[in-house]
């Protein structure tokens, strides 16, 4: 071993992960850590014995630089390190092991820091919050990374939309739905001819499904993935304890510019640990104002990059009015697309959607066919319940980026609620036929059959739905929603087996349980019915038609 | 758009099929060497294998390969220009070969090729620079604006730069600061500048001349402009698109970002997808109006996305689901112009078209069989079938057959204690370990007939006994197999045991998910808890059992062997408790059985001994009738008014020796009060702690600590004393518990073989279950006192009818919150006063019934009728106060009070309430119900359960709207 032949592997390291094979990547970084790590090369150590002399001597003008942040840091930063366990300066000459250039086991560290980010990266804009208002409170693990609510539990009770329905939408049906009953359990009443809504499933999601290579992530998994699978990639990897983001002193870091940068990625996408990236982002600000303030130039700004990441984090953290200056300055710095996204955001958590529109007409105004902007747009105007105008821009969306599935898949819900599941199944034929086939897409397509009368077709697409099912909330909302084939053609039966099977993947489904109940109500079993509300009840306290249905059944049933 | 193709054209597989390939190992150049020359493909593999290409026409031939060569080092990029001065032919490029350590250029020369063989290239040395840092790569131009030649400098990858200008001059820079991972570097002709992307991520722009000069003066590299990007990059690109204006194009991690080269932000498009690799270009020339810059990025899904500025305008996929290429280029090839030249990470070299061909998503067909709508039936028949066999709980009997059946166990102990037990290796605490007491083997076989998920076998064993392996657990076990154990079961703690039976509780999952627990038990030899004594004459209590089976003989040697030796006919046997063994008292327990008579005798000063003993009896009275077969011990639901059955085998003089009992439930109560003061004051003692540290932290700098530190110290030390208190007050709860046990066991064991309706010992031997069990928030007397309440208020035991049930369900309602000690210890002790009495009324009959007959057990015949015909006759006496409720009170309020307990001195209604039809859980309180009505007493027998089983759910909702 050389350290040519280091360097080499080096190279081939950022070759893989130019290429986008962070795994092996990360693999071949696990082996140079650890051949470093044998040589006992200190990892952000001083750097005062470097080898090559030439180095030295360029070195020696920055290291009078350094000296004052080295000595009071040096000693700090190897905490993070592998501690040397002799001597960290005796190998530095000794002809007998190749010794690792720190420049080198730093890159390596960094590189591998960058592919574990990369590796688990999601946008944390596409994660949509938006049903997290009441839990306004929650850590952030259950918000940022529980990516879009698949299938929030508020959508329940009309054949279910998989993925990403919106809030408003559960809304707007409960109020549909409060009188078009006859007055027994009402809403609740599977089949109904209350409003049927079917998946947006593909709404936003499926943006990426067609074009991104982490179309998993984005469909509702992501906590998954990062949950589990980042997770298992440590097991086993001895150097795993470099990464240990809880040993980490975010006032030592903030100086080193050229590494904090990724750290910060490394904190808030692969750790997910917001607390800890929003500390970081206060000590680089720190570092900042103090040398603006010691050069007092005066004329150098926080960068708007921490200002950005300071907002995120805030916004990520619930705090969403401390955020607003931080992004306003960023923006008012650059106009980052990200910054004016998080903006909107924040304005919709403040319910004040009319200003995220404002914000963002502004950014369509300089960049009028950036899609982007023209989503979020649609986004906020079908959070503010303006169908029409969120099907108009969403038309848009589909004329300028035809190959947009959220567009086509928000257009073809529109459909389905407005009664036209046949003009619906075209859209979600036309998604199918892009490549994006999933089991959501399936299960959609299904219900579109379902309503639209192509009978035939339901059940092979159901089956195709739940033969690509992978999570069991997909399993549980795919037989949530195939219990009502059994329910419009009476076969309630089967309807309750479904159910029953939907409850096996997901016990905590109130939809199912109240639509047991309502079946069992029906069977004559009103004691069952009675549990199985109070069930539901337990699952979702909130909800209006268990509490529609409870009430009911006290008035109408002696118990 | 991507309804579309990119279809193949020219394809080909690169020498080396290994993930070798990078951004930088394809190389579209022409090298100027015929005159209407196209693109040649030059492709370099990590491995240092070096390809050059020239597609002819559609689809690949063996002739387009114009040049194959192994390379002694990996290949990391390919580069074409004007490297060298002294060229003649001006138009010819040569090509530059980056290898790690140095970058080696050479001219390339066209061999003419023969007849069909086709043409070749060959390779000319031309020029070889060396350097010591390994590359990463090259940024080529004419730096400096000059004409005609190009220079180029190598990237390393510490972020240092070496500049290669012709003729052999070379200069290194090195940038300031740190640097960690490499990125590109592009050349912008225009500006004469270098764009740098630092590891701030800020594209930095840095001109020429100061390079060039900063290596003289040694001054600092100052950029001329710096932008802040804000995320990696995977590659950037320099094209000049007007006059005036070049675009530094650059593909970010998550971004489409686009610059001029004044720094100033062109666009900044978001993309939705993982980007893999781009191109950007101008379709014609920069200095005519309407040139267009086009891009085209790669997604990690293999489509490929093609931008006029940062506007969509064309996607088209890759037709096979084949992995996204590592590296794009447009390329003017013979007979294709602008065709899209790609390699993928494998080395597969194609080159595409943006074809109309429609892209068809093939859905793969899903492998489904035709539904035989019979066949479907039949399974879905055969899958109910098999879930109602799973959830039907109707016959026990025959599931627990079943579940016996999946799983034979046969679980025994040795009958001799032995005393060879490997203390150390079973980690017996040394103060057990030094009593050397003896130890049991047992052996467990378990032979599984059927497939199983999950088998877990655990043991049972009173408190302070030990098993050598308690719990075994098997995943996924095979059917057929069979496993063998060798256990030891060893005393572990000194503590007194109220029971030598070991409970084998095995409990399995099919894989269907059907659980099952099959249980089976077997005894501990008593020689592991007594040893023999000298019997002692006197006792303070003093039990009788008479032992009414007459397949039992009432001889010691019966009950007692392995303490006897054979054929011996002692009369008395002293055992004393092993167990805890304490120093001060030898705890001694006497039997005495009765020389002429069916009695035995049991007498001991303490009640931890009798236990066991009772239990040996009473169990081997059973075990020895039930074997001779002679009375079924079927498991019916106990009639009301039948006897206990156990009474026909074996019965108990009616005294349970209740001060002794309640003593030890006294110390036992007073034992978890002192735990709850203790921990109180613990909690009192954190508090304070607490405090006190809090002001230690909220003291400023100057003031002086020492007070405060010498508080807190002695706080912890007082602290941790307390907490030393509780651990052992803790102790010796648990050592009361365990006498606790003993004594509940001594009471059920006499319950259990009193003359009662058996449905009233059922009910007392559930209340008295053992072991018994102290929660942190309950302690047992808590837990215990509604069920002795209700025993006391309802139920068989009830002491009159006169009392308000309501006024009493009330009572309960107020007591609920705070538990009175002394209540419940008065209900409990009239619980055994009644008992006892109970049970001394219906036995004094039968005992004046045998007496009647002196000559009973001489004549085994008359004896066996008569005990039928008194069977028959408790029987009917039972059935006839069952029905009529009072009559038959007088006369047995007649009977002789022979008992040493006082008499019954309540008043009359006291019998006919205990005899009561349907006593139970009293509905009808208040005076309104006294009329009973009818309807209202059909609806109570409905409901009253006789057998004090827990009403099932529908029974208590369908009255629900009465009751609750």
């Amino acid at each position: 071993m050389t350290t040519a032949t280091l360097e080499l592997d080096y190279f081939r390291a950022v070759s893989l992960y130019r290429r986008r094979s962070y795994e092996r990547c990360a693999e071949l970084c696990n082996a140079l850590l650890q051949a470093g790590h044998d040589g006992h090369v200190q990892l952000f150590a001083t750097k005062e014995g470097h080898s090559e002399e030439e180095e030295a001597q360029q070195q020696q003008q920055q290291a009078e630089h350094d000296a004052g942040r080295n000595s009071r840091f040096g000693s700090n930063l190897q905490r993070i390190g592998p501690r040397p366990r002799g001597v960290a300066g005796a190998g530095q000459d000794s002809g007998a092991s190749i010794m690792m250039p720190t420049w080198l086991m730093e890159g390596v560290w960094q590189l591998k820091m960058r592919a574990l980010t990369q590796r688990v990266y999601l946008d944390d804009l596409e994660v949509d919050d938006a049903g997290d208002e009441a839990t306004e409170e929650v850590e952030f693990e259950r918000i940022a990374t529980a990516a879009r609510p698949g299938s929030s539990i508020k959508t329940a009770f009309q054949p279910r939309p998989l993925t990403s329905q919106r809030q408003q939408l559960a809304k707007s049906r409960g109020s549909g739905i409060a009188h078009s009953s006859d007055g027994r359990l009402n809403s609740s009443r599977p089949g109904s001819a209350a409003v049927a809504r079917p998946g947006t499933s593909l709404s936003r999601p499926g943006s990426s499904m067609g074009g991104g290579a982490r179309p998993a992530s984005r469909c509702g998994t992501a906590s998954r993935v990062r949950a589990t699978s980042a997770a298992a990639f440590n097991v086993g990897d001895a150097t795993s304890k470099l990464y240990q983001a809880s040993r980490l002193n975010p006032t030592i870091y903030a100086e080193r510019e050229t590494l904090v940068k990724a750290l910060f990625q490394f904190l808030y996408y692969h750790e997910a640990d917001v607390q800890k990236a929003h500390s970081l982002c206060q000590a680089v600000m720190e570092v900042q104002r103090q040398k603006t303030s010691g050069a007092s130039s005066g004329a150098s700004t926080f960068s708007w990059w921490w200002q950005q990441q300071m907002g995120r984090c805030l916004l990520a953290l619930h705090y969403p009015r401390k955020a607003e200056p931080f992004l306003q300055q960023s923006l008012a710095n650059f106009p980052h697309p990200d910054t004016y996204l998080l903006l909107s955001r924040l304005y919709q958590r403040l319910k004040q959607p009319e200003r995220a529109l404002l914000l963002i007409s502004e950014a369509v105004d300089t960049r009028p066919f950036d899609v982007t902007y023209r989503l979020e747009q649609a986004r906020i105007h079908q959070a503010m319940e303006q169908q029409e105008d969120a099907l108009q821009l969403y038309r848009l969306v589909a004329k300028l980026q035809p190959i947009n599935v959220e567009s086509l898949a928000s257009i073809a819900v529109g459909y389905f609620y407005d009664n036209n599941p046949e003009m619906a199944l075209m859209y979600y034929r036309r998604i199918l036929s892009l490549g994006a086939h999933s089991s959501e897409l399936y299960c959609n397509i299904a219900l579109c059959c379902l309503y639209g009368g192509q009978i035939d077709l339901v059940l092979p697409c159901f089956q195709r739905a739940l033969a690509m099912a992978t999570q069991p909330e997909q399993k549980a909302d795919i037989w949530y929603n195939i219990s009502f084939v059994g329910v419009t053609s009476g076969d309630f039966n089967l309807a309750r087996r479904c159910l029953q099977l939907c409850l096996t993947s997901d016990a905590q489904n109130g939809a199912a349980l109240n639509n047991l109940a309502v079946l069992a109500a029906q069977g004559g079993d009103v004691l069952g019915a009675k549990s199985y509300l109070n069930a539901a009840k337990d699952v979702m306290p909130e909800a209006e038609e268990v509490t529609t249905n409870l009430q009911f059944m006290d008035v109408h049933y002696k118990l | 758009m991507s309804l579309f193709n990119v279809c193949s054209w020219w394809s080909a597989q690169c020498s080396d099929p290994g993930e070798e390939y990078d951004v930088a190992s394809l190389l579209c150049a022409r090298f100027g060497l015929e005159a209407q020359e196209k693109d040649y493909i030059i492709v370099g593999s990590q491995t240092g294998q070096l390809s050059i290409y020239y597609p002819h026409r559609r689809g690949y031939d063996a002739t387009d390969l114009l040049l194959e060569t192994q390379m002694v080092a990996p290949i990391l990029g390919l580069y074409a220009g004007k490297f060298s001065g002294n060229v003649r032919n001006e138009n010819a490029n040569q090509l530059g070969v980056l290898l790690p350590n140095a970058i080696v250029i050479y001219n390339v020369l066209a061999i003419g090729g023969l007849a069909e063989h086709g043409a070749q290239l060959r390779l000319q040395l031309q020029a070889e620079h060396k350097f010591q840092r390994v590359a990463f790569g090259l940024c080529q131009g004419h730096f400096g604006q000059v004409k005609g030649r190009e220079f180029f400098c190598v990237v390393h990858l510490d972020g240092t730069l070496t500049f290669y200008e012709q003729d052999g001059i070379s200069y290194e820079c090195r940038f300031p600061g740190y640097r960690a991972l490499p990125a590109p570097v592009a050349y912008c002709e225009r500006t004469d500048s270098f764009f740098r992307f630092s590891a701030t991520w800020d594209l930095q722009c840095y001109s020429y001349q100061d390079l060039s000069h900063s290596l003289v003066t040694k001054s600092s590299y100052q950029p001329t402009w710096t932008q802040c990007v804000g995320e990696g990059i995977v590659d950037m690109r320099v094209v000049q698109v007007k006059e005036n204006c070049s675009y530094i194009m650059i593909l970010g991690e998550r971004n489409f970002i686009s610059l001029d080269d004044n720094g100033k932000f062109n666009f900044m498009l978001k993309l939705d997808y993982a980007p893999k690799c781009f191109h950007s270009f101008v379709v014609g020339y920069y200095w005519e109006p309407g040139a267009r810059l086009i891009t085209a990025i790669v997604s990690d899904s293999s489509k490929l996305h093609l931008y006029e500025e940062a506007n969509i305008i064309w996607a088209a996929q890759w037709p096979r689901q084949s992995p996204a290429p590592v590296a794009i280029q447009r390329s003017n090839v013979q007979g294709l112009a602008g065709g899209i030249v790609t390699l993928g990470a494998k080395g597969q070299l194609e080159v595409g078209y943006l074809g109309a061909d429609p892209f068809q998503f093939q859905v793969q067909p899903l492998n489904m069989e035709e539904l035989s709508f019979a066949q479907a039936h039949k399974e879905l028949q055969q899958l109910e079938d098999e879930i109602k066999e799973a959830v039907d709980v109707r016959d026990m009997d025959a599931l627990n057959q079943q579940a016996a059946d999946q799983v034979r166990l046969s679980f025994s102990i040795q009958p001799e204690a032995c005393d060879d037990l490997d203390t150390l290796l079973l980690d017996v605490p040394a103060d057990v370990a030094v009593k050397e007491l003896p130890s049991a083997k047992g052996l467990l076989r378990c032979k599984i007939k059927a497939e199983l998920a999950e088998l877990q076998l655990a043991f049972q064993m009173p408190n302070g006994i030990r098993c050598s392996q308690d719990t075994l657990s098997f995943v996924d076990v095979a059917a057929g197999s069979s496993h063998e154990f060798k256990l030891d079961f060893y005393i572990a703690e000194l503590l007194h045991v109220h029971s030598f039976k070991v409970e084998l509780v095995a409990s399995f999952v099919s894989p269907r998910g059907i659980p099952r627990v099959i249980q089976q038990s077997a005894h501990l030899p008593l020689s592991m808890f007594y040893r023999p004594c000298q019997p002692q004459k006197a006792a303070g209590i003093k039990l009788t059992y008479s032992i009414t089976s007459r397949h039992v003989i009432p001889k010691l040697s019966t009950f007692f062997g392995e303490f006897l030796e054979e054929h011996s006919d002692a009369h008395a046997l002293g055992l004393q408790l092993l167990c805890p063994g304490l120093e001060k008292q030898s705890e001694v327990i006497t039997v005495v059985a009765a020389k002429n008579s069916n009695r035995i005798r049991i007498q001991s000063d303490y009640v931890e001994t009798f236990a066991m003993i009772l239990e040996r009896i009473v169990e081997r009275t059973l075990q020895l009738d039930s074997s001779a077969g002679l009375i079924k011990m079927e498991k019916k639901k106990p009639k009301k008014g039948v006897l206990n059955r156990c009474v026909e085998r074996l019965m108990a003089a009616p005294f349970i020796p209740a001060q002794p009992i309640l003593h030890r439930i006294d110390v036992h109560h007073e034992t978890q009060q002192s735990i709850r003061k203790q921990t109180e004051q613990l909690e009192d003692l954190w508090q304070q702690f607490k405090s006190l540290q809090r002001q230690l932290q909220e003291q400023s700098e100057g003031e002086p600590k020492e007070a405060l530190t010498m508080q807190i110290e002695s706080n912890y030390d007082q602290l941790i004393l307390e907490g030393d208190k509780l651990v052992e007050i803790r102790r010796d709860e648990r050592k009361q518990r365990c006498d606790l046990n003993c004594a509940v066991a001594l009471a059920k064991w006499i319950i259990h073989a009193l003359n009662l309706e058996e449905r009233v010992v059922n009910v007392v031997s559930s209340v008295l279950s053992v072991p018994i069990e102290d929660w942190t928030e309950l302690s047992w007397e808590e837990s215990m006192a509604p069920g002795i309440d209700m025993l006391h208020h309802f139920g068989p035991l009830t002491r009159s009818k006169s009392t308000s049930t309501h006024g009493l369900l009330d009572a309960n309602a107020s007591s609920k919150d705070s538990f009175d000690y002394s209540r419940f210890r008065r209900h409990f002790a009239t619980l055994f006063d009644r008992i006892v009495r109970l049970a001394s009324t219906p036995a004094a009959i039968n005992t004046a019934e045998v007496t009647a007959q002196p000559a009973a057990e001489e004549k085994p015949p008359p004896q066996e009728q008569q005990l039928q015909q008194q069977v028959d006759e408790i029987g009917n006496m039972q059935r006839m106060l069952g029905d009529k409720g009072l009559p038959l009170a007088p006369p047995k309020r007649r009977t002789n009070m022979s008992s040493s307990l006082e008499a019954v001195e309540d008043d009359e209604e006291y019998d006919e309430d205990d005899l009561r039809e349907d006593v139970g859980y009293r509905k009808d309180y208040g005076a309104t119900d006294e009329e009973k009505n009818p309807a209202n007493t059909k609806k109570r027998s409905e409901w009253v359960n006789e057998d004090f089983e827990l009403p099932t759910t529908e029974e208590l909702f369908s009255d629900l709207g009465i009751w609750w």
